[in-house]
């Protein structure tokens, strides 16, 4: 395989500008799972909250928990753009459940992508260590 | 190595310029219609609301209370807003496009002389 200089640059500006996207998509998909962590978190309160029983045991902070029994059957939801209102369990727990499955498709698709971009760097970067340039 | 004649190089400047502000404009555009998806969400969930729900409205670390109208309000007036912005920013993209066209066949027509010159002087030398 013979390959000309200008051959060889475009493939080492390829490859720069796929580690750029890939730390960039990198950096999205873990704001996004963070994202996806606190509302699958928020899910199982909810779901909590609906299911009967007493005194239940509340998370604080540093591994402090605090008893205490909900009276309320209504709870604060945030509606998007800042806006937040007092909804019953069911409307809130399906407000929390579609996001959920909002962002889990956007971390879906960024998986994909970066699997993508993973796969052709790679490649690159093998054509790149044969003709000892990495 | 041949020397890029002036006229090339301020093509070749415009276009990457062009080209910036082509991502510029992609970028503010995609953060407003996430925006208004945003918006829309809000509008059409405080739609299902009664009359007499309690609202709220986050400014900075305070929720403030607001009516169910003035809230809607409010909303669609940003939507209207956002929209507008949308509308605004595609159609510098669609003109940017085109630019990027034009300098695109300018590029290769300068080209294609510098290259017909080098073919030119190899012969004639």
């Amino acid at each position: 395989m013979s390959l000309s200089r200008q051959d060889i640059q475009r493939l080492l500006e390829e490859y720069q500008l796929l580690n750029d996207l890939l730390a960039s998509l990198q950096a999205q998909h873990a704001t996004v799972s963070e994202l996806v962590e606190e509302l699958s978190t928020a899910l199982d309160g909810v779901r909590l909250l609906k299911s009967e029983g007493g005194e239940r045991l509340v998370h604080i902070g540093a591994g402090i928990f605090v008893g205490g029994v909900f009276e309320g059957r209504e709870v604060l939801t945030p509606l998007g753009a800042g806006y937040y209102a007092f909804l019953d369990l069911e409307n809130a727990e399906r407000i929390v459940k579609e996001r959920l499955e909002e962002y889990s498709k956007v971390k879906t698709s960024l998986e994909e992508n970066i699997e993508k971009l993973t796969e052709r760097a790679l490649q690159i970067r093998q054509v790149l260590e044969r003709l000892g340039l990495r | 190595m041949a020397q890029v004649p002036p006229s090339l190089q301020d093509l070749a400047n415009r276009y990457n310029q062009a080209q910036a502000q082509l991502q510029s404009v992609l970028l503010r555009k995609q953060q407003y219609e996430a925006e208004l998806r945003e918006v829309d969400k809000a509008i059409s969930e405080i739609e299902k609301l009664p009359q007499d729900a309690k609202i709220f409205k986050s400014v900075g670390n305070f929720l403030v209370q607001q009516s169910r109208d003035a809230a809607l309000q409010e909303l669609k007036d940003r939507k209207e807003l956002l929209e507008l912005h949308v509308k605004t920013l595609a159609k510098q993209e669609s003109m940017l496009r085109e630019q990027l066209e034009k300098l695109k066949e300018e590029l290769n027509k300068e080209l294609a002389k510098l290259r017909g010159g080098q073919e030119a002087a190899k012969g004639g030398g």
